[in-house]
């Protein structure tokens, strides 16, 4: 079999997957490629992201991801996939880091029910994501480059769910200056997502590269993260795990 | 102490340097903290305690202190560009490219609005720069619009806009609205009026630009004068004489004698913290500043302005005008 690689960029759900539901990916083995993953939640929240450097820091940790993916493909022998897979830190970074709440207008997408929490343009936080991702795409666009086949696997869209996500941070390895009790609105968490999703195929069409979106099979009508697929209000679960799987699997198949 | 600023765009001078020096600088409208600080900029949080963008004329201030509490609801409704992206003519240039919708806008807009009040509220001294005269002034209402529609953004119609040239009287009345409003949210609220040094870039006047600036500068000077001496916690501070008089002999005007030269600034602000700081704090001038009074030759225009960046609506008439 062709190794196939994935890059695990943070947080990502395919290696929440691996590393937090390792009992589901043996049920799986063997798996259709290699995985390189690249840090954890850790790394990507409080390295990556919670500095005003954090788009820069955001390179060394690509390039190692790279190195790595260089190493095996030198090995191949042919025409390889990569899957960059995108973590949920996205959605977490902009809603949990932000030590006020704020509003985003998205067409059609249900306002915040305080009418008083100050409005972020969305171009600003556009222009936020497209900041901090300026590493990521760069290492994106040089992978196309070199593979031809380079995909950005989608991080799951947020759950509903506030209490999920404050039993989560209570019971949180890391404890610091945010209020850990009070997690930005769900409908405000939906709209960064959807935006950032936005962001990421305009971006990857601008690179020339793929973009993954979660299955339809995960996502309510309403854009939430089915209660079937989520697992502490931060990540997806070994379920929606295998559905992005099979998911990824048919692509390679293509 | 908290410090709020307003005013054209010499205003930002001050607000700079009153961010680099240590004082508390009061940005009541700073922007969610996800954005990074050149996002932030770029967008125009922080560069005015609110994102206000300038205010050139009194009755803009007067005015938009009334739209703060509800006193005023301008009919004029949002501009839409070619594009489809919106303008808020009260602040055209505070959102780059414009929103994405008329809702974002009026969402902003009352984002905004609140920012001000809290501005009013909040703040212990409030330094108001004032800058011209001339104004264009929707007839439906009087709503004051800082630029010229169809300068940049939005479309001109005369028979919605008027120029207006505001006279002393109408000044001192504007000025003295806006401070019996500032002292009703907030009775102990120090007031420091200051007159901005940068000529008019053009008139529609009729005059030529020279006397048109001479007697904008004049109604402003003798209007902030009168105010602040009939009142308690209202100084005037000499921005206009310190950059204009011939005891600087021009040195402090870059070659295009409009913009106000980095050491000129400086020389502002040092009187400035001398004057009104209890001197807890020493302001230290940025590198190029200093770096600037002692090197003798003279630098670009375009590096005086790269190296102060500073949002001058009118600088659009010039754009225009040579198109």
């Amino acid at each position: 079999m062709m190794p196939k690689i994935a890059l695990g960029i943070g947080d990502s759900h395919l290696g929440s997957l691996i590393s937090a539901n390792v009992q589901a990916v043996r049920d799986m083995a063997p798996l259709p490629f290699r995985l390189v993953q690249l840090g954890g939640g850790a790394i990507a929240y409080d390295v990556v992201l919670q500095s005003e450097r954090r788009g820069e820091m955001l390179n060394p940790l690509i390039d190692a991801a790279l190195r790595d993916a260089a190493t095996a493909l030198d090995r191949a022998e042919s025409e390889l996939d990569v899957f960059v897979l995108l973590g949920g830190f996205i959605v977490s970074r902009y809603t949990w880091s932000s030590r006020g709440e704020f509003d985003i207008y998205v067409d059609g997408l249900q306002a915040h029910p305080s009418g008083d929490v100050p409005l972020l343009p969305r171009d600003a936080l556009l222009a936020t994501l497209a900041h901090d991702t300026r590493p990521l795409m760069a290492g994106l666009a040089q992978l196309q480059r070199r593979v031809g086949r380079v995909r950005l696997v989608s991080a799951p869209p947020p759950h509903r769910s506030d209490e999920a996500l404050r039993q989560a941070r209570l019971r949180g390895q890391r404890v610091n200056s945010q209020d850990l009790t009070r997690p930005m609105h769900a409908v405000v968490r939906l709209k960064v997502w959807k935006l950032a999703d936005l962001f990421f195929a305009e971006a990857c069409q601008r690179v020339g590269v793929g973009y993954v979106s979660p299955p339809s099979a995960s996502v309510e009508a309403d854009g939430f993260l089915k209660g079937d697929y989520e697992k502490d209000g931060f990540h997806a679960n070994a379920a929606y795990g295998r559905l992005m799987l099979e998911h990824l699997e048919a692509i390679f198949g293509e | 102490m908290r410090i709020a600023t307003a005013g054209s765009c010499f205003a930002q001078h001050i607000a700079r340097r009153l961010q680099e020096s240590g004082y508390k600088y009061f940005v009541t409208e700073p922007g969610a903290d996800i954005l990074p600080s050149d996002v932030a900029r770029r967008f125009n949080y922080g560069t005015f305690t609110a994102r206000f963008g300038n205010i050139y004329t009194v009755r803009q201030l007067r005015q938009l202190l009334e739209r703060a509490y509800g006193r005023f609801k301008p009919m004029e409704p949002f501009w839409l560009k070619a594009d489809g992206r919106v303008i808020d003519p009260f602040r055209p240039q505070i959102q780059p490219q414009g929103f994405a919708s008329i809702a974002e806008a009026e969402a902003d807009r009352i984002t905004h609005l609140a920012a001000v009040r809290r501005m009013v509220e909040q703040s212990d001294v409030f330094v108001f720069t004032l800058g011209l005269t001339e104004a264009w002034e929707c007839t439906s209402d009087g709503a004051i619009l800082p630029i010229c529609p169809g300068c940049g953004a939005g479309i001109f119609d005369p028979a919605r806009y008027r120029f207006r040239n505001l006279g002393v009287r109408e000044t001192i009345a504007d000025l003295e609205s806006a401070v019996e409003l500032l002292r009703e949210h907030n009775p102990a609220l120090r007031i420091l009026l200051t007159v901005s040094p940068v000529p008019l870039i053009a008139t529609a006047s009729g005059d030529h630009v020279l006397p048109a600036t001479i007697y904008s500068k004049s109604v402003l000077r003798a209007a902030a004068a009168e105010v602040a001496a009939g009142a308690t916690n209202i100084d005037y501070f000499p921005s206009y004489e310190i950059i204009t008089s011939s005891a600087s002999a021009g040195r402090y005007f870059a070659a295009d004698l409009r913009e106000v030269r980095p050491e000129g600034v400086a020389h502002v602000m040092r009187v400035f913290f001398r004057h009104y700081t209890d001197g807890s704090v020493v302001p230290e001038p940025k590198a190029p500043l200093q770096r600037e009074v002692s090197v003798a030759a003279p630098r670009s225009l375009d590096n005086i302005s790269q190296e102060m960046a500073i949002i001058c609506d009118e600088e659009i008439l010039d754009q225009v005008s040579s198109t």
